[in-house]
């Protein structure tokens, strides 16, 4: 049956005039949002776990010959402190090399029951530091390298990247 | 006969289904326009942000390192064998290949250079680099656009007790697939 009379119908269009143009305009909001934000999503940096150059340098470094023929490795079993030579050959090569990678540190040293014993070429790590079996206690790019020399006693390598900047200032 | 208001309620009514229906026939082609507008909004809001790529050339840039590190020294001794330009990438199991997409097949998309030196007096003795040169000039400048640079710096030593520093740059440009 028509209906003449359409006035009841005017307030319904209306409503959904108005309702379309809201849908229009949150749409087109949350595309232009999408385009901004949702935009490039930058370089993938996860935490290192190894670094294979320093490996090798660390390697190098225990089978580097000293002035009376034995290697670095053959010392530091024998001695119970770092000399001053391979100390400072250390600090040549880790310093030189990787510090500017490793903002918070580079430290090289024994590690005697799960401790890093401090030297004069590296300094000390904090105490708060747990060198276990596979990491330090910060939780953040750290690289732990460990050779053993003895029962006692390890020769490692730690090198800090990042988050290190916070800790550090909080223990100072 | 007049209509009695509460049989046409009724579903089973004759009269239910009424002739006249073509203002629920404007409506349904409304409904559907409005249904197919937001859904293609929302497929093309899903495929900008999952169409944005992810940057991995830092990470490939250190993977090329670590292979020519590999490739020059291995069990803290530098291997002399492999100090040979010609070669070089086979010997170390490397290549440049890339797709042919971009214009890859006619610009070279990476680029390394390795400098053996004697660690006490830096004299260099071998130094070899590969790919296109182009990209190193680029390096050192912060900008997503320009090729991704790694160095690093290796020591090694030889069963003669001499050392050395081993210099290793590697350049990655792939801008077309990593960077919007």
């Amino acid at each position: 049956m028509l209906i003449k009379n359409k006035n009841g119908q005017t307030g319904t269009t209306l409503t959904w005039l108005i309702a379309t143009i809201v849908i229009v305009v949150v749409l087109v909001l949350a595309i232009f949002l999408v385009q901004i934000y949702g935009g490039n999503r930058g370089k993938i940096q996860g935490a290192k776990i190894a670094d294979i150059p320093a490996k090798k340098s660390f390697l190098s470094f225990l089978l580097t010959k000293s002035s009376d023929g034995k290697v670095i490795y053959q010392n530091l079993n024998s001695e119970e402190n770092i000399s001053k030579s391979d100390g400072e050959l250390g600090a040549k090569i880790f310093n030189g090399f990787y510090k500017k990678d490793y903002l918070w540190g580079v430290w090289l040293g024994f590690i005697e029951s799960g401790k890093a014993v401090e030297n004069e070429f590296f300094g000390e790590l904090p105490s708060n530091f747990a060198v276990g079996s596979y990491a330090v206690a910060i939780p953040n790019s750290i690289i732990l390298e460990k050779i053993k020399i003895n029962e006692n006693k390890k020769i490692g390598m730690i090198l800090i990247e990042s988050g290190g900047e916070d800790y550090k200032k909080e223990n100072e | 006969m007049r209509m009695n208001k509460k049989a046409k309620s009724k579903i089973f009514h004759y009269n239910f289904f009424s002739k006249n229906r073509r203002g629920e026939k404007v409506i349904s082609v409304y409904w559907f326009a409005i249904l197919f507008i937001v859904a293609a909004a929302v497929v093309y809001m899903v495929f900008i942000f999952y169409g944005q790529p992810y940057d991995v050339r830092e990470i490939e840039a250190d993977m090329l390192t670590s292979r020519i590190s590999d490739c020059l020294s291995e069990g803290g001794y530098l291997i002399k064998e492999n100090l040979v330009t010609d070669n070089f990438l086979q010997n170390c199991n490397l290549n440049f290949n890339t797709e042919d997409s971009y214009g890859w097949g006619e610009q070279e998309q990476y680029y390394f250079k390795a400098e053996v030196k004697n660690f006490a007096d830096g004299v260099l003795i071998f130094d070899v680099a590969k790919g296109n040169p182009n990209l190193k000039d680029f390096c050192g400048k912060e900008d997503s656009s320009f090729p991704a640079c790694v160095e690093t710096e290796v020591y090694s030593v030889d069963k003669e007790g001499n050392q050395y520093e081993i210099k290793i740059l590697s350049v990655v440009r792939k801008t077309e697939k990593n960077v919007n």
